[in-house]
């Protein structure tokens, strides 16, 4: 059955191939888009092998290509697998070829480059396309690859969307997809996430104590749940793979595999962040989340304490104190 | 007018075949949703039609409801009895009933319908045909003074090109009749509309919907097969090529705010027409046009705002004994209109596909960064196929009526009352330092004085800013390089000729309210537009 449809993954980076591979195991045929002309040559040139992943073996059902034209002829669901820096210039490119007959789904934890606009907006404000989705929660390109246990929620208004997801990429164990119609809700919990890991990287840092972590934890979900709620969407979701899923391993202290986001926050509480800094994904789903507490006029002291230090107005070191005090008296 | 170009003159000799149509697709629908449901012996369905039809009769105390009444008792006792075969007849019929109930009202042969409905001799005798014929009379004069812009000629090139269905602001129940007499004398093919039976019973108005091509909707009948029906019909008559009108707004705003919240049933309706027709032979695209309607002084405007403020409007579809129902106050207020330039003004938004896109001179619709699109690429599945979907139509309706919520915003005209009133309602919220329109109402009285030239300032700046946000409407372009105090001094006179009270009237350098309603009601049209903080 899946052979027939052909899903395009826009981005050529250690995640898209992950995915790439997985889908390729699962019966899927892939086109991948990649800018980058050296990688989509030597993928040729060495008969579907990537030079930096020479791990990832790939068969005659995937290719790649450098044009965004042809990547999107060729693809019915299309899935942004990129950095949320990287996929405004990517779907700036492809715009002229995406057509009201193609799906996309994202599964990028963060907003839009520097709008603070959730991606399946950008994309229906800068394409034709109107059948958007998210691909959200903890799957790693690592897991995905090995076939180990990897969960992911699909969330889009469109039931349909979320039933090509599950006929396309459900392959359990390796890679379960889960439904739901919380579009904004999933966006924002995983744009949200990376914000928080943040705030769990300066504690670890800090060397914060597990209780007083642990009740950070707890604080970071009733923050994010009134947050997801007042944009409109369900604070359970929250609680789901987006949000909590994503927490825990982004913020999860393992050695060498930080993610960016982490990186930010251990680099913050050392001191070596100043505001002209250019933030990372996490950082600027701090700012983004800020300006959405405003509007919305939501407390939001944890994301409020981590914008301060990060524009250089107050030391973390006084904002995480006063963090933990102000998040205890707020709730 | 080109008679192939005004569908509704062919609409007699269509309408027993639309009756046909759409029962069978009304039966076949019922009959597939019940298998959904797992109650595949329709007794669900046509138990539904006769609980509702026993208590809208029971509310009746004559004769006639009785024996009705009766009747459907006797049928919801023998619904039992019935096997499947004779069930599906009973659907059959009686969808058919209200198929041609619905449809049935059109008849182009003048004064019939008046008539017909007009519920007893009294009515008759009191509106007399001589006040009919004034008013005829001042209706057409009326329409005269409306003036109509916008996108006047996209909309005729749509209108050529495929189906339009008009979906205007809802302010008062002149509004259909109004549009229609205007659109007309603009050159506009004539629309078909929905009209509550209710409207019908004032012999004037139902004059002149029938004439204008209104089809007959019961608002009393909420059950299932009934709407159904009405979403079936107007569907049908879409997708065979009639214009279309009907208000997304549901019932007329209460509280004269540009709406924001819409009613996507009919909507669908249009949706699902477009969606019927693609990959067809000679299909007609349809095309959805928002417009606003913007009057200088609004007929029912003290009974709705009493309405909106009490609360208890919003489930109420009509109001007993508004102005709305006595002829003689209808006609009063069109001879004013006359008398004193109270024009009212259409104005058309750009035309949009059924998705909400913009199109162009083509009548293709352009996507937010003006690329073309092709409409059936929306309708297609993974496999590329065309497939119906009704979930996701629904989400397609949504955004849609969010193009349209944007549409009748950009496209509001601010009128001199909407203007003064604004104006002075900002200088009472500064005087008791609230937005609490509840608030307002209780402290101040009607010895308050505003400084003209306060209001005059303040009424400058609505006017700069409107003129730098576009997508808040436009002002009235009558007003063009004219002084505030000109556009004050024309609300002013028209406020003393029209409503009971005076709303807002002169005193020396200042302004008193003798209305807050009033003045509340005119404002909510601008409260919309958001001012820079002094």
């Amino acid at each position: 059955m899946a052979l027939t449809h052909k899903i395009g993954i826009v981005g050529g980076g250690h995640f898209g191939l992950a995915l790439a591979y997985r889908l390729e195991q699962t019966g899927c045929r892939v086109m991948v888009y990649s800018s980058d002309k050296s990688l989509v040559d030597s993928f040729k040139d060495h008969k579907g092998v990537s030079s930096r992943h020479p791990e990832l073996v790939f068969g005659k059902d995937v290719d790649m290509t450098t044009s965004p034209e042809d990547f999107c002829a060729q693809s019915q669901f299309v899935i942004l697998a990129t950095s949320s820096s990287r996929v405004v210039d990517h779907i700036e490119k492809c715009s002229p070829y995406l057509k009201g007959s193609h799906m996309v789904c994202h599964a990028i934890g963060g907003l839009a480059g520097e709008s603070g606009k959730t991606i399946s907006k950008w994309v229906g404000e800068h394409t034709a396309v109107r059948r958007v989705g998210v691909l959200a929660g903890p799957a790693f390109a690592g897991d995905l690859t090995n076939g180990i246990v990897a969960s992911m929620v699909c969330a889009s208004e469109f039931k349909e969307v979320c039933d090509a997801a599950r006929e396309l990429l459900n392959n359990p164990p390796a890679l379960r997809i889960y439904k739901s119609s919380d579009l904004i809700g999933v966006e924002w919990a995983s744009a949200l996430a990376g914000a928080y890991t943040v705030a769990l990287a300066v504690a670890d840092e800090l060397e914060v104590a597990r209780g007083p972590r642990a009740l950070l934890m707890t604080r970071i979900l009733s923050e994010m749940s009134r947050l997801v709620k007042a944009v409109g969407g369900a604070s359970e979701t929250s609680r789901g793979l987006a949000g909590l899923g994503n927490l825990l391993v982004r913020g999860d202290r393992k050695e060498g595999d930080w993610a960016p986001s982490y990186r930010f926050g251990i680099e913050l509480a050392k001191g070596n962040v100043t505001k002209d800094s250019k933030p990372p994904e996490g950082g600027r789903a701090v700012l983004a989340g800020v300006e959405l507490a405003k509007k919305h006029r939501v407390p939001a002291p944890i994301l409020g304490g981590l914008k301060t230090s990060m524009t250089g107005k107050r030391d973390v070191k006084s904002v995480a104190t006063s963090m933990l005090r102000l998040v205890a008296d707020t709730e | 007018m080109d008679p192939t170009s005004n569908r509704l003159l062919r609409f007699n000799d269509e309408r027993q075949s639309i009756v046909s149509e759409v029962v069978d697709r009304v039966v076949r629908s019922t009959i597939e949703e019940s298998l959904e449901m797992g109650k595949p012996d329709l007794e669900y369905t046509l138990n539904d039609v006769a609980f509702a039809e026993i208590q809208r009769y029971q509310k009746q105390k004559d004769r006639r409801s009785q024996k009705k009444e009766s009747e459907w008792r006797q049928f919801a006792l023998s619904l039992s009895k019935l096997d499947s075969v004779q069930k599906r007849v009973e659907l059959s019929r009686l969808a058919k009933v209200y198929a041609t109930d619905v449809a049935g009202n059109f008849n182009p042969k003048i004064y019939r319908l008046a008539k017909d409905i007009v519920p007893s001799a009294l009515s008759v005798l009191l509106s007399p045909v001589r006040s009919i014929r004034e008013g005829v009379e001042a209706f057409g004069k009326v329409a005269e003074s409306v003036r109509v812009e916008g996108a006047v000629e996209k909309v005729k090139a749509c209108a050529e090109r495929g189906t339009i269905v008009l979906t205007p602001t809802h302010t008062s129940n002149l509004d259909s009749v109004i549009i229609g007499l205007a659109l007309q004398q603009t050159g506009l093919p004539a629309v078909t509309y929905g009209a509550g039976k209710n409207l019908f019973t004032n012999p004037l108005l139902g004059f002149f919907m029938q004439n204008l091509g209104a089809y007959k909707v019961d608002r009393r009948l909420q059950f299932g097969l009934y709407k159904k029906t009405l979403k079936v019909y107007s569907q049908i008559l879409i997708e065979r090529g009639f214009h279309s009108l009907f208000f997304p707004g549901g019932t007329r705003c209460r509280s004269n705010r540009v709406e924001s919240k819409l009613k996507l049933g009919l909507l669908g309706s249009a949706l699902a027409a477009q969606e019927h027709q693609l990959g067809k032979a000679n299909d007609r695209p349809v095309y959805v046009v928002p417009l606003t309607l913007n009057y200088q002084i609004v007929l029912e405007a003290e009974s709705l705002i009493n309405d909106h403020l009490v609360e208890d409007g919003r489930s109420a579809y009509f109001l007993e004994n508004d102005e709305f129902g006595k002829i003689g106050k209808v006609i009063e207020f069109l001879r004013k209109t006359l008398v004193h330039q109270g024009e009212a003004v259409i104005r058309l938004g750009d035309p949009m596909d059924v998705l909400g896109h913009t199109v162009d001179t083509d009548g293709i619709g352009r996507d937010l960064r003006g690329q073309a699109v092709a409409i059936q690429d929306f309708f297609r599945s993974l496999s590329g196929e065309i497939e119906k979907n009704d979930q996701r139509n629904k989400i397609y309706t949504e955004q849609t009526g969010r193009s349209i919520a944007r549409s009748f915003k950009e496209n509001t005209v601010f009128m001199s009352t909407v203007m003064l009133s604004r104006a002075v309602y900002q200088a009472a919220k500064d005087r008791f330092r609230t937005d609490d329109i509840y608030r307002i109402l209780r402290v101040s009285t009607t010895s308050d004085t505003y400084s003209f030239d306060e209001v005059l300032r303040a009424m400058d700046r609505f006017r700069s800013t409107v003129s730098t946000h576009p997508e808040f409407g436009k002002i009235d372009s009558k007003w063009d390089g004219q002084s505030s105090e000109s556009i004050a001094l024309q609300a002013l006179r028209l406020f003393k000729e029209y409503h009971t009270q005076k709303v807002c009237y002169r005193v020396g350098d200042d302004l008193r309210v003798s209305s807050m309603d009033l003045i509340y009601y005119y404002q909510n049209r601008a409260a919309h537009v958001q001012e820079k903080e002094k």
